[in-house]
């Protein structure tokens, strides 16, 4: 005859065993992430303290985590030392621009690559994915003389027009993203009719979304950031963007304005935040689906 | 040879020039990237070949603005708090001339990102009139011709040099060429914390003649030093940077390059004793921060919050000791066996060779650097102390807040820089050892031999 009592005990050992085991798992994954979470949260923290810190306290010894007192002159200053809200404005507006901009063309230059066969395919790919081994830095000048002949120097069109249609890392992620989706849905569409254009608008598209979504964020983030070409490119403080303000307030013989400067930091980063919050969880499968790893 | 022509409006574009007659009058000195000067006729000649030469892609922006003026251009580089005084110095020309606009053009970031876009602008041919340039760049940019010597204008317009401090119109003195004018002058000196020395009983020295011996700054700053750990307060915080240092090397009668500029001689003995001062301060007697501290906390915090008594700087840094609440003074700074002396730094106003306008550019300079000018920048507190003495005279006080006589009396014992072309790695490759030897890798010895011989190299490439 079965104990019903033992097997009734077992199982609920057997439940107390698999819950505890469950437990030291979730722990040890924790505390191995535990680490990297404060690595990289206590610099923001440090930023947002510092911020709303008095001066004569920034640099004080013991540290003050928690300011006191609340000295949130700092972002008045911050935002009337400079024409910090147009910056603000600008900066958006053009990353805004170009990411848009490039998620048309790299989702299309990646259709292209991945699914349509003409002469010289890998060649061209090759090349685009070549014009991303070369630093920024090296084609700054001739870019310089090429946009100051164009009349395009001190206009945002230089920060704009070239990352729309020259993003090689877009154009790589979307066509290795393309090239995971099953191309039966594409046939089916062919066989109705539709022509190459409607089977990218109609059929792809849709299906690209992580990868729309990875590459969104790091056009997004890569034209907000951008220091080096609003620098040369602009002259007008009225058509200057988030980063080239922020290093204004840094004087020239190592004065820095450290709370103006966290305080305007501190308001920088919040789109970038906001758009990877909105975006991670496409982000996260774009890049896993594409093999690609930061 | 100046021209007078009738050119009144220029409409600009980047592939042609055109100009047009409007019957007025200005002085238009036309000057071609190789110094060759032009007639009117010759001007005509010119713009048919700009008009040919566009077509292929190569073009001069004509700088001139819609309203009737020349315009020119005034480029620097400058931070936020700096930039009203730079403003207002280009409001006050634009404000009282008829025929020159001055459009200024910052870069924030700081000189190398300036010096980048200068080059980019010198490229496309488009080169700013004025520049400020960096005090170290002085001899790079005078050696390679691309500075106007400013003696002939000065002599045409009878322009009262001697109205100027001597040192810096020497300072930027050429194979008897003067290659640019200062907007004012800044020296290295010593701020002391009051409180810190008045608790410890010393008194800082009053008059560079009564400057501390090297000895007594030991014996004064090991006084001053107390505490341990993250709250210790240091004696003095010791400059790691080579050029605000080397009055630590001149007074003790030794360089960082020769004055042929043919060599470092860094290598020479009082320099070496100099360098092992600085080194044992701050590793044996543990009286001045290691170079590696003053990273986490700047030498400005440490002075701001009291925890440094004597700090190594000039006057860019008053605004930040008046911000900071502590009582503060200046003292000269001590000497070795040689005499006292400080280093001189003018980031200095040069007009452009290869830049079109150059008379109207030398107008703008002018006032500038003229009394007018200098007051403008004064009240603002920037750009140092006044290159012009009865300026310095009249407002020092109170640009200067505390101590002015200290910094006054300093300017007859400053010197400038034995500066190369490539002066920048140079004094990168100074850096580098230095802070190996303040991390004790290397003895002051070492240091010196090592940077030597670096900057050797350096100089002869």
């Amino acid at each position: 005859m079965i104990d019903h009592r033992m097997v009734s005990l077992d199982k609920s050992t057997i439940k107390k065993q698999r819950g505890r085991r469950k437990f030291l798992s979730a722990l040890s994954v924790h505390a191995f992430l535990l680490p990297g979470a404060i690595t990289m949260i206590v610099p923001l923290l440090w930023m947002l303290s510092t911020a709303l810190k008095d001066p004569q306290f920034i640099f004080a010894y013991p540290p003050q985590i928690i300011p006191d007192p609340l000295f949130p002159e700092n972002f008045s200053r911050a935002f009337n030392a400079m024409p910090f809200l147009r910056a603000y404005g600008n900066s958006l507006y053009i990353a805004v621009l170009v990411t848009i901009g490039s998620l048309i063309t790299c989702s299309m230059a990646g259709y292209g690559f991945a699914r349509l066969r003409f002469r010289g395919r890998g060649l061209w790919f090759g090349l685009i994915l070549g014009s991303m081994m070369i630093p920024s830095q090296i084609s700054l000048m001739p870019s310089f003389v090429l946009f100051h002949r164009l009349g395009w120097l001190d206009t945002h069109l230089p920060l704009i027009i070239p990352p729309i249609l020259g993003n090689a890392f877009g154009v790589f992620l979307m066509r290795q993203f393309m090239m995971t989706i099953p191309k039966d849905l594409e046939d089916a569409a062919r066989i109705d009719g539709a022509n190459p254009f409607r089977i990218y608008y109609q059929i792809v598209l849709p299906l690209l979304k992580p990868a729309l979504s990875a590459v969104g964020i790091f056009t997004f983030m890569g034209s907000f950031n951008d220091f080096l070409g609003p620098l040369v490119y602009l002259n007008s403080p009225e058509k200057m963007t988030v980063p080239v303000m922020l290093s204004a307030f840094q004087g020239l013989y190592g004065m820095v304005q450290w709370g103006p400067l966290m305080a305007a930091a501190t308001v920088a980063i919040l789109p970038v935040i906001l758009v990877y919050i909105w975006g991670q969880r496409y982000f996260i499968e774009g890049i896993a689906l594409t093999g690609i790893k930061g | 040879m100046p021209i007078q022509n009738n050119l009144s409006k220029t409409l600009n574009g980047p592939w042609a020039q055109r100009t047009v007659e409007k019957g007025r009058t200005v002085t238009t000195q036309i000057t071609s990237r190789s110094g060759i000067q032009a007639n009117r006729r010759d001007v005509v000649k010119a713009a048919s070949v700009t008009l040919g030469a566009a077509a292929l892609g190569s073009s001069q922006i004509a700088n001139v603005a819609a309203e009737d003026k020349v315009t020119v251009k005034f480029f620097l580089a400058a931070g936020e708090s700096e930039e009203a005084a730079w403003k207002a110095l280009v409001d006050g020309f634009n404000a009282q001339s008829e025929s020159i606009n001055v459009e200024m053009e910052i870069v924030y970031a700081g000189w190398d990102e300036m010096y980048r876009k200068l080059r980019g602008y010198m490229t496309a041919g488009d080169t700013p009139q004025i520049v400020r340039h960096r005090s170290t760049e002085f001899i790079r940019w005078a050696e390679s011709g691309d500075l106007v010597d400013l003696k002939p204008l000065i002599e045409r317009d009878s322009l009262d040099i001697d109205a100027f401090f001597p040192a810096p119109i020497e300072a930027l003195t050429l194979d008897d060429q003067l290659f640019g004018l200062p907007p004012g002058i800044y020296v290295a000196g010593w701020f002391y914390n009051r409180g810190l020395f008045a608790e410890a009983g010393i008194e800082a020295p009053t008059s560079w003649e009564d400057a501390w011996s090297f000895e007594e700054l030991q014996s004064a700053v090991a006084t001053l030093t107390s505490g341990e750990g993250p709250t210790k307060k240091f004696g003095i915080a010791i400059t790691s940077d080579v050029n605000v240092g080397l009055h630590w090397l001149w007074s003790n009668n030794a360089d960082f390059i020769s004055d042929d500029r043919t060599e470092s001689v860094l290598a020479e003995e009082a320099a070496i004793e100099s360098l092992e001062l600085r080194r044992a301060l701050t590793l044996d007697d543990g009286v001045a921060p290691k170079p590696a501290d003053v990273q986490t906390v700047p030498e400005t915090q440490l002075m701001s919050t009291g925890r440094v008594g004597i700090f190594e700087s000039g006057p860019w840094s008053i605004p930040t000791m008046e911000e900071s609440g502590i009582d503060w003074g200046i003292m000269p700074m001590a000497k070795g066996n040689g005499e006292s002396a400080t280093p001189l730094f003018i980031d200095f106003f040069g007009i452009h060779a290869s830049s079109q306008f150059q008379d109207e550019a030398w107008e703008v300079l002018k006032y500038f650097t003229s009394p007018e000018g200098e007051e403008i920048l004064m009240s603002h507190g920037i750009a140092g102390i006044p290159a012009r003495r009865e300026v310095a005279d009249r407002g020092a006080d109170e640009i200067l807040r505390r101590d002015g006589a200290v910094w006054m009396e300093s300017i007859d014992l400053a010197r400038g820089m034995n500066l190369i072309a490539n002066y920048a790695e140079a004094e990168a490759a100074f850096q580098t050892e230095y802070e190996l030897m303040m991390l004790g890798e290397q003895s002051a010895e070492d240091m010196a031999t090592r940077t030597a011989d670096q900057v050797n190299k350096i100089i002869a490439e």
